[in-house]
């Protein structure tokens, strides 16, 4: 059973130390404008609102630093707002990539799978002042890589949007489909995070 | 001390929200003039990767930017055509004018002239190329019109020489036969 976006979780979320850049939570809205269209785009707004830490969209700067739970929160009013399912929330996630004019800044990792999956770090670090990325395995030949990130515990949902994000990130390496699975989460008892990207 | 370590620190937040304005306003400058340009322009990575794609290029392709970005750019141009464009703008920096089909969402063929620039990394390291387009329709059809019209003007040149050469033959045997008729002897024209 989800557990319900009320303002206390706002507020246990909103309690993570770190920071994140604005384009995380900016491309998730691109999204939702794009998709559903302004009044959608000021429903998110409103929620935000409601939940007590207001967000306009064409306020958000993408190179700023914002609380990294405002990024997890974004990412849970719009799962709620909206009433996606786990897969349909991975997908805003994978669709955000596209939008990110960030990413395309840094894409000259976009070469190979072998160097970006070399660079994932330095990224993930471009995005997050917290959390620790690593790739922990990268088989070209059978074509997957094992990315771990430790010392990161949001909320959930937060890792489906990671999922979508990943793939998508992978698929544009490669220029063919890559599906993401979590294979290990601290919400589930694991120590860490562990993502698995095949392509 | 601690008074000027809170000043140090004080300036250095001054400095980074600065220069977080700039980016701000740089990347809302690019995105602008992205936008704006009239002309299809995308971003294309080493693989063929299509990453960034302007309002123009989804006019002329009937795809939509979140339709293609993440797609191969074989899907808008033949797929051997392409890879060796792309081969060349990353060897050689740089492709100018270059002549190619532009395959649209309908499958509908659009002749357009392509120009491909290497972007580089701050070592000198091509990382990916800019792809514009010039929709050469208008240009080809002016020229298959202006070719229509000079065929069209081949043909009257040739009925109107061979009427001239027609008239000049039938001058020729009136004067021949004025001549008979007054009895002169016959002369060759």
């Amino acid at each position: 059973m989800e557990e319900k976006l009320t303002k206390e979780l706002a507020k246990k979320i909103m309690a993570t130390k770190g920071e994140a850049r604005g384009i995380t939570i900016k491309s998730d809205w691109e999204v939702i404008l794009r998709e559903k269209g302004q009044a959608a785009l000021e429903k998110l707004e409103a929620k935000m609102a409601e939940l007590g830490y207001p967000l306009k969209y064409r306020e958000i700067k993408t190179m700023d630093f914002y609380p990294i739970g405002l990024d997890a929160l974004s990412t849970l009013a719009i799962k709620e707002v909206f009433g996606l399912t786990d897969k349909e929330a991975e997908e805003i996630g994978a669709k955000a990539v596209k939008f990110s004019l960030f990413l395309k800044i840094i894409m000259k990792y976009f070469f190979s799978p072998r160097l970006l999956a070399k660079e994932a770090p330095k990224m993930w670090r471009k995005h997050y002042t917290v959390g620790d990325l690593t790739v922990s395995e990268f088989n070209q030949k059978e074509k997957y890589v094992v990315i771990t990130l430790k010392n990161l515990a949001i909320h959930p949902s937060f890792c489906t949007a990671l999922k979508g994000y990943f793939a998508r990130i992978v698929q544009m390496t490669v220029g063919m489909p890559a599906v993401c699975q979590e294979t290990k989460c601290v919400f589930r008892g694991d120590p860490y995070h562990q993502f698995l990207i095949k392509w | 001390m601690k008074k000027e370590k809170k000043n140090e620190c004080l300036v250095l937040r001054k400095k980074v929200a600065t220069l977080i304005e700039d980016l701000t306003s740089l990347e809302s400058y690019i995105l602008d003039l992205f936008t704006f340009s009239p002309l299809p322009i995308c971003f294309v990575s080493p693989i063929g990767v299509i990453l960034e794609f302007n309002p123009a290029f989804e006019k002329i392709s009937g795809y939509k930017f979140y339709e293609i970005i993440g797609e191969g750019i074989k899907k808008i141009f033949d797929e051997e055509e392409i890879n060796k464009l792309i081969k060349e703008a990353m060897s050689r920096k740089e492709v100018w004018a270059k002549e190619m089909v532009l395959f649209t969402k309908e499958r509908k063929e659009i002749p357009v002239s392509v120009f491909a620039k290497a972007r580089k990394d701050e070592k000198g390291k091509a990382v990916g190329l800019f792809v514009g387009v010039f929709d050469l329709t208008e240009i080809k059809r002016t020229e298959r019109e202006l070719e229509e019209k000079v065929e069209d003007l081949e043909k009257f040149r040739k009925i109107a020489v061979g009427r001239e050469l027609k008239m000049m033959e039938l001058k020729e045997e009136i004067e021949r036969l004025r001549a008979e008729i007054r009895g002169e002897p016959s002369q060759e024209y």
